[in-house]
Order: C-alpha cells, then sequence, then structure tokens
C-alpha cells in the first residue's frame, strides 16, 4: 500500500475518533451527575412554582374565558388537555430519541438515565391523548375509537413506549439494556414522523394540524391563548417531573454502587 | 357546560389524577431513594470507623 493511501486512512480514522469523542461544550457541563443534582436543587422550587401558576391561568382561560365554539359548542374544550397531551407525548419521544442518540454516542453517563426517566411520562401523556381524543370523539364523530392513521399511529407510539420501559425492566445488565433500549428509541421515531404527517397522507377523521401550519394558527384570541398557555404548563410539569425521576435513577444508580461495596466489605 | 358535560369533565379529571399520579408516585421515589442513600452512607460510616479502631 503507498504511502499516501496510509495517510488518508490516517487521516479518516482521526476524523472518526474527533466526532466520536467530540461533546458539544454543554455535555461536559452537565455530564458530572453531582453537578446536575445541584443545578436541579436550584431550578425545581422555580419550575414547580412556574407549573402551578401556569396551570392556574390555563386552566381559568380554558373553562372560564374562551369562547364557546360556533360548530363544536363547549365540546372543544377537551382539547385544552388533549392538544398538550398529544403534544408532550411526541414531544417526550423525541427527548428520549435524541438523548438515547447522545448516550450511544458519546456515551453520555446522564444522556440514558434522561431517556429511561422520560419513558413512563411519555406513556402516560400518550394515554392522556388517546383517553381524551375518544372522549371529544364520541360527540364529533358518534365514536369512542376507529382505525383511523392519526389514532392508530398514537396507539403504536404507545406500544413504543411500552417497549423501551420493558427493555429497562427485563435486561439486568445495565449497560446492555441502555445499547438495546437506544436502538428501540431511535428506530421508533419514525412513528413520531407518521403521527405528525398522518393526517396529511391519510384521508383522516382526525381534524389538520392548528398550531403548527404555514399560514399561522388556525385559531386565535382567548382560544389560542388558553391552548398556549396549557401546553407551557404541560412542558413545566413535564420539566419538573423529569428532574425529580432524574434525580431519582442517580441516587438508585449511588445506591446500587454502596449495597455492592458493603457487601464486599461484609464478605 | 350544556349536553357535552359527561365528555368535558372526565377528559380534564383523568388529566388531573394522572399528572397528579405521576408527581407524586416520581417525588416519593426520590424522596425514598434520597432516605436509604442516607442509611447506606450512614452504614459506610460506621463501618469504615471500625476498620479504624
Amino acid at each position: 500500500m503507498s504511502g499516501s493511501s496510509f495517510e488518508i486512512r490516517g487521516a479518516l480514522n482521526n476524523l472518526i475518533n474527533d466526532t466520536v469523542s467530540y461533546r458539544p461544550f454543554f455535555m461536559h457541563k452537565f455530564a458530572n451527575p453531582a453537578r446536575f443534582m445541584r443545578l436541579s436543587n436550584f431550578l425545581l422550587p422555580w419550575t414547580m412554582g412556574l407549573t402551578v401558576l401556569l396551570f392556574a391561568f390555563g386552566l381559568y382561560f380554558a373553562l372560564f374565558v374562551a369562547p364557546e365554539d360556533y360548530q363544536m359548542g363547549n365540546a372543544y374544550r377537551i382539547m385544552f388537555v388533549h392538544v398538550p397531551a398529544a403534544y408532550m407525548a411526541q414531544f417526550g419521544y423525541g427527548v428520549i430519541a435524541v438523548a438515547s442518540a447522545v448516550g450511544y454516542i458519546w456515551k453520555h453517563p446522564l444522556a440514558d438515565q434522561a431517556a429511561r426517566a422520560t419513558a413512563p411520562m411519555g406513556a402516560a401523556f400518550t394515554a392522556l391523548a388517546l383517553v381524551s381524543g375518544s372522549l371529544w370523539g364520541k360527540p364529533m364523530w358518534g365514536t369512542f375509537w376507529i382505525w383511523d392513521a392519526r389514532l392508530t399511529s398514537m396507539l403504536i407510539l404507545f406500544f413504543l413506549y411500552l417497549g423501551y420501559i420493558a427493555v429497562w425492566q427485563t435486561i439486568e445488565d445495565q449497560v446492555r439494556a441502555a445499547r438495546i433500549a437506544s436502538i428501540v428509541a431511535m428506530v421508533g421515531l419514525l412513528n413520531v414522523i407518521i403521527i405528525k404527517f398522518s393526517v396529511d397522507w391519510w384521508n383522516s377523521l382526525h381534524q389538520p394540524a392548528t398550531l403548527l401550519r404555514m399560514d399561522g394558527p388556525a385559531i386565535g384570541g382567548a382560544m389560542l391563548t388558553a391552548l398556549l398557555l396549557m401546553i407551557f404548563a404541560f412542558n413545566m410539569f413535564f420539566i419538573t417531573v423529569l428532574m425529580w425521576r432524574i434525580q431519582s435513577l442517580i441516587l438508585k444508580r449511588r445506591i446500587r454502587s454502596l449495597r455492592l461495596q458493603l457487601g464486599g466489605g461484609r464478605g | 357546560m350544556g349536553p357535552y358535560d359527561i365528555y368535558i369533565w372526565p377528559s380534564y379529571i383523568v388529566t388531573a389524577v394522572v399528572l397528579c399520579g405521576l408527581a407524586v408516585i416520581s417525588w416519593r421515589s426520590k424522596k425514598k431513594d434520597e432516605q436509604n442513600l442516607r442509611r447506606l452512607e450512614q452504614q459506610m460510616r460506621e463501618l469504615s470507623d471500625k476498620e479504624i479502631t
């Protein structure tokens, strides 16, 4: 092999190694579990307060200020819990997929824990979106359930969450569980894209996007204010509970390691 | 809310129950882990004190 081909191979290897070992600056900053515990303990009172405030204002606007819809009457008020729940269900899966990719590529110590902590919350939000959607569907469509593209892809998302949780529960070796769960999360991301575009790609009973549209939101005034307040409230709730859950997983790891040390000391 | 009461209120009640449940379970789990960790750290300290003496 010629010298130049060795040089090219060497340069390529260096490039691959640099890419894998590269971590953006913020990853170094938050890679330390002790630092995360300090930062989250500082942030938690603020996020808890904001969650309560946003829910108080959001519910007030949703139930008392937003006017009755001229077509759906008051039934449309289910939207103020259904849309944020559906949005958080997809956002949660996005968080899991990104955290899993970071954990898989850069072996970030907190990324896998963040993904694992998000999964039960995402499953709960998906279940809420399905239940509130059914309760909205009955008076509007005349049925609680239909095998429509949007509804079916949301149900698949729920099963993906359950599958992801099951991987962590059933595989004892945590490193191996993290690797397999990461793959499940990244492959499942395809379903989130299907959910988003399902109403455009297939004929659907489900209405198209209300907020994220090329021509701006389909609602305005107090309805839009109420919806945005509820979405922010759900987001703040997600951040608060996620911090508790990550803290809990960090503590569990420390407990496991101390138990091993104590067990070794006694033996 | 009129004729849609039986659909609107259950959706808000289910949401409230699930979100409160999620928050309470997560918070209690964290508190339990903190207690367990404190207990184990205490045991570790006692063990190392014994080894020193």
